[in-house]
């Protein structure tokens, strides 16, 4: 059931996002008044694939489920997404960890300081809920934080001083 | 002896070349036995690791990385029931029971066995096909690259959602629509960029890769609350050779099935290893026993996906189109380092072909060596916990994606692709298509146009051109055989609902 659903939201939204593409690529210029020729035109290939997608999408939102797919069918979102309600907690403890590191300090704070901090928060996060009921020890945290130091200074290391890539 | 092949002889052989082939071969076997670091993963982040190194020494870690990483899933495939790369997928179903059955060591030694036997069969084609092909692209055209990427994009989508093709398609669709952001060949026009600086250059393929293959692994593989169960490595490490010998035609056609899966535009190593376990478990005389531990079954799907390897290289070097998702990294790291693959390799540097056909070789000896000899000692990498691991992974992703172009807008494009990726992947939508359309991107829009301003808008030449006809065909062919039985099975399942029904209202 739940699956049928998904399939008529997502193929909805490509449907949708394939005319968007090609409502842009209709807008694109055409350069016609340079000589050019109409299938030169940027907005070409962005059309045909924008009406492509869109039927495409169309097709999922539309089709009818056959019956040996309906028996594999999962119960609900959690199931599809998580698996389970611990699962789709840990994820977004996941993706509020890596997204901060990733979207907010990386290039604005230090390198450094930034990378010890997000291994030693993720380290020590997913140590403490491995275990029933969480907790964090000390000898847990001890050994994130030397965890985060080495790979902090080691990547540093690699990728400025070995690899001569700049690092933020 | 002169010639291309000694001068690519010459330049493998070197004591500076003979490390590297190990150094990498060694750190793609940990990188593929991690679930979370794939091949595309390894070899995008050595990509970056590579730019201050000589072209042909670049070049020789990244192939061992990549035939290194392919063979190293098949470590945790065999001991978590776990695959290290998508590539090893049908490597648990026997894999895993043999190790249930305290025979790890012989399943991880058969695994070895399989896929050196596998590269090497590979190796062979890379070499003998490779020039052929590379002459016979010289016939290509713009209409024959617009069907060859079309026909790319149609069954790998095919291939890599056998479910549900329609899912498939629409990834590829997504990619190709994502590779039309940016700049456009002809008039420098900036496609989907809205003044945005960052997007003007376009999606740069490997912050892509690394977020929809590596971090969206990361937030699968941080979701299960209990580690995976380990079985135990002991036993024997191989049958005695009369047994292996009885297993050469099995091991024979999975090579030769692997190759030709490799061969094909995005389809790669998962489906090459599936497509030789699904033949050698139709043709064996123990087919009672595939599932539960087939020593012939774990042989055919490690051939299958280690021979994908030379296999997708060569659409690599001779069409510059990737034959899966690593090579398409691969293809990317050839560019940057300056060489130009294509239909005029054989003219502009036939050694190549050799010297990958070379390195690859030296990488199957050195996976022999290691396979059989430093298996307990790499095992213990399967011993860190998650926890430890996965930052570890993300931070390299984070610097991988940056380090490509240095700038951080790269990292966010790493961020959204495994965001993305990981929901798509959850709903069933394959990845390989929408790499390819990425990679293909560019082709397809180049293609067509050239081709409608050449023939002044008649699509005549796209399907009257002999090969352009064939290919043509085949896409077609391939929309079709996907289509037809769904639409044939639903006609089927309603007609006997209808049938139930009645019976049921006129007893």
């Amino acid at each position: 059931m739940i699956d049928g659903i998904l399939d008529r939201i997502m193929g909805t939204a490509f449907c949708v996002a394939g005319l968007a593409v090609l409502f842009e690529a209709w807008r694109m210029p055409r350069f016609l008044e340079q000589g050019a020729s109409l299938y030169e035109a940027p907005g070409l290939t962005p059309g045909l694939l924008g009406i492509a997608l869109a039927i495409s999408g169309l097709a999922l939102a539309l089709r009818r489920r056959s019956t040996g797919s309906q028996a594999s069918e999962h119960s609900s979102l959690n199931e599809v997404f998580f698996g389970s309600a611990s699962g789709a907690r840990r994820l977004l403890i996941a993706l509020a960890i890596t997204g901060i590191y990733a979207l907010v300090l990386f290039g604005r704070a230090p390198f450094l300081l930034s990378t010890i901090l997000f291994v030693f928060i993720f380290t020590i996060t997913f140590g403490a809920l491995s275990k029933d009921p969480p907790r964090v020890s000390l000898r847990a945290t001890i050994e994130a934080a030397i965890i985060a130091c080495l790979v902090g200074f080691g990547s540093r290391y690699l990728f400025r001083d070995i690899f001569l890539v700049p690092l933020p | 002896m002169s010639g291309p092949f000694a001068e690519a002889l010459a330049s493998a052989l070197s004591v500076s070349s003979l490390l590297i082939v190990f150094g990498a071969t060694l750190l793609g076997i940990v990188i593929g036995m991690l679930p979370g670091l794939t091949a595309t993963m390894g070899l995008a982040l050595l990509t970056t690791l590579t730019f201050s190194m000589e072209s042909s020494d670049a070049i020789a870690a990244l192939l061992c990385m990549y035939v290194g990483a392919i063979y190293g899933g098949s470590r945790s495939a065999i001991l978590l029931n776990m695959p290290g790369t998508p590539a090893s997928a049908a490597s648990t179903l026997d894999g895993y029971p043999l190790a249930r059955q305290s025979r790890a060591r012989e399943a991880l030694g058969l695994a070895t066995v399989g896929s050196v036997f596998g590269t090497l069969v590979g190796v062979a084609f890379l070499i003998w096909l490779s020039p052929v092909l590379a002459g016979y692209a010289l016939k290509f055209g713009a209409y024959e690259f617009f069907w060859l990427a079309t026909f790319g994009i149609v069954i790998s989508g095919r291939l890599t959602a056998l479910d549900d093709p329609l899912k498939g398609w629409i990834a590829g669709l997504l990619g190709l629509t994502l590779a039309m952001i940016g700049q456009e060949q002809v008039f420098a026009y900036a496609r989907f960029s809205y003044g945005i600086t960052d997007l003007t250059g376009g999606i740069n393929l490997i912050p892509a890769m690394v977020g929809a293959f590596g971090f969206s692994e990361i937030l699968s593989g941080i979701m299960p609350k209990d580690p995976p169960h380990r079985a135990e490595n002991k036993g024997r490490v191989l049958p005695p050779l009369r047994e292996l010998v009885g297993w050469l035609p099995t091991a024979g056609r999975s090579g030769i099935l692997g190759t030709l899966m490799g061969l094909i535009p995005g389809v790669g190593e998962d489906i090459g290893a599936w497509v030789s376990y699904a033949l050698a478990k139709r043709l064996s005389r123990t087919k009672e026993l595939f599932g539960k531990g087939s020593r012939e079954g774990l042989i055919a799907s490690e051939t299958g996906n280690s021979a994908a390897v030379p296999g997708a290289i060569i659409p690599v070097l001779t069409l510059a189109i990737p034959g899966s998702a690593p090579s398409a990294v691969l293809l990317a790291a050839l560019i940057i380092h300056g060489v130009r693959p294509g239909p005029t390799i054989m003219f502009q540097n036939p050694a190549l072909i050799y010297e990958v056909g070379i390195i690859l070789t030296l990488a199957s000896v050195a996976i022999l060596v290691i396979g059989l000899s430093l298996t307990g000692p790499l095992l213990m990498v399967l011993r860190i916990p998650r926890e430890r691991l996965l930052p570890i992974i993300f931070v390299l992703c984070a610097i991988g994606s940056f380090a490509i172009a240095g700038r951080i807008f790269d990292v966010w494009v790493m961020f959204a692709f495994g965001f993305v990726g990981f929901f798509l992947r959850r709903l069933n939508y394959p990845m390989a298509p929408l790499v390819l359309g990425l990679v293909l991107g560019t082709l397809f829009d180049k293609t067509l146009r050239r081709g409608l301003i050449l023939s002044d808008g008649s699509l005549e030449p796209f399907f009257t051109r002999p090969i352009s006809l064939t290919l043509a065909v085949l896409t077609v062919g391939a929309i079709a055989a996907a289509i037809i039985p769904s639409f044939m099975n639903k006609r089927k399942a309603s007609t006997e609902a209808t049938e139930k029904n009645e019976t049921n209202n006129h007893p």
